[in-house]
């Protein structure tokens, strides 16, 4: 388990690398494929936990603002994560999909109760075609990566 | 780890086609009503003039409190056509329709600006 934290903050941190290059608002997720490694390999608590302590990690590094944006979209993710993949044994690609929309949508949510205005909700759409985007972006990388962390995920498989 | 892990299926194509279906969606549809809104026109700050751009027919006119000034809504855009300043950059700046669009005439200190509607002054950007 710490490695995957270690493994995401490190793509956080390199997340936030590539961020200036992007427009706006449009992120990577890249730290969603240590959340669903995680929910693979351990389970949905560790998967929470994880989350939670990226959001920390964001929290001590960046800005309060973004530990909360961090911790809203990371938390809901997580959920909808868990319950997509452990509840309805959704594929790995729709909960990558699906969990980086909920997601943004969660961070929008967020964005719109603290500057206590609706008019950053009109942002939805770009969110959920980038949520898209990022999702399967990060479900095939993951996909890729898995036969590789099988092995290292054995020894650590109680 | 026994249990083997799906990549795709095919509920997913339709699940996912219909996400992006709903955020495409929330993207056009709004464009189509996008000439409208409301024009506000203001006067040392004083609003003198408010209008919903939509359902202006085209017209001439002006008004008491801005007497040298002649406005001009056509085809739900409203221009200033004739003023007192000197550039008269606010006439050659011409239609506006669109929200967040403005026209300034600074000597007389008047303002044309549209407005989405239900505009409130929210954050113009977030970051995070």
């Amino acid at each position: 388990m710490g490695m995957l934290l270690c493994l995401a903050v490190i793509l956080s941190a390199a997340e936030n690398a590539v961020v200036p290059v992007l427009p706006l608002g449009i992120k990577p997720g890249l730290s969603n494929i240590a959340i669903m490694a995680a929910l693979i390999y351990f389970d949905g608590k560790s998967a929470l936990t994880l989350a939670a302590m990226k959001s920390g990690f964001v929290f001590l590094t960046r800005s309060v603002m973004a530990g909360l944006m961090s911790l809203s979209g990371g938390i809901i993710s997580a959920i909808v994560m868990l319950v997509l993949f452990k509840k309805t044994k959704s594929s790995l690609i729709l909960t990558s999909v699906l969990g980086a929309v909920a997601h943004n949508l969660a961070q929008l949510l967020c964005s719109a109760l603290i500057t206590q205005s609706s008019y950053t909700l009109w942002y939805y759409p770009v969110l959920i075609l980038t949520g898209t985007a990022a999702g399967a972006l990060t479900g095939v990388v993951l996909s890729v990566v898995m036969p590789y962390l099988k092995n290292h995920f054995r020894k650590e498989w109680k | 780890m026994k249990e083997k892990i799906e990549f795709i299926k095919l509920k997913d194509i339709i699940i996912i086609s219909a996400v992006i279906f709903i955020g495409l969606a929330g993207l056009l549809i709004p464009r189509l009503f996008d000439s409208g809104g409301v024009c506000s026109i203001t006067l040392d700050g004083k609003k003198i003039y408010s209008a919903r751009l939509s359902k202006e027919t085209d017209k001439v006119f002006t008004l008491e409190e801005a007497p040298d000034f002649v406005f001009e809504i056509k085809n739900h855009e409203i221009r200033i056509v004739q003023s007192p300043c000197h550039d008269k950059i606010c006439v050659h700046t011409g239609f506006i329709g669109r929200p967040g669009q403005a026209i300034v005439c600074l000597p007389n200190k008047l303002v044309v600006k549209i407005e989405a509607d239900g505009a409130d002054s929210g954050a113009d950007l977030i970051i995070g």
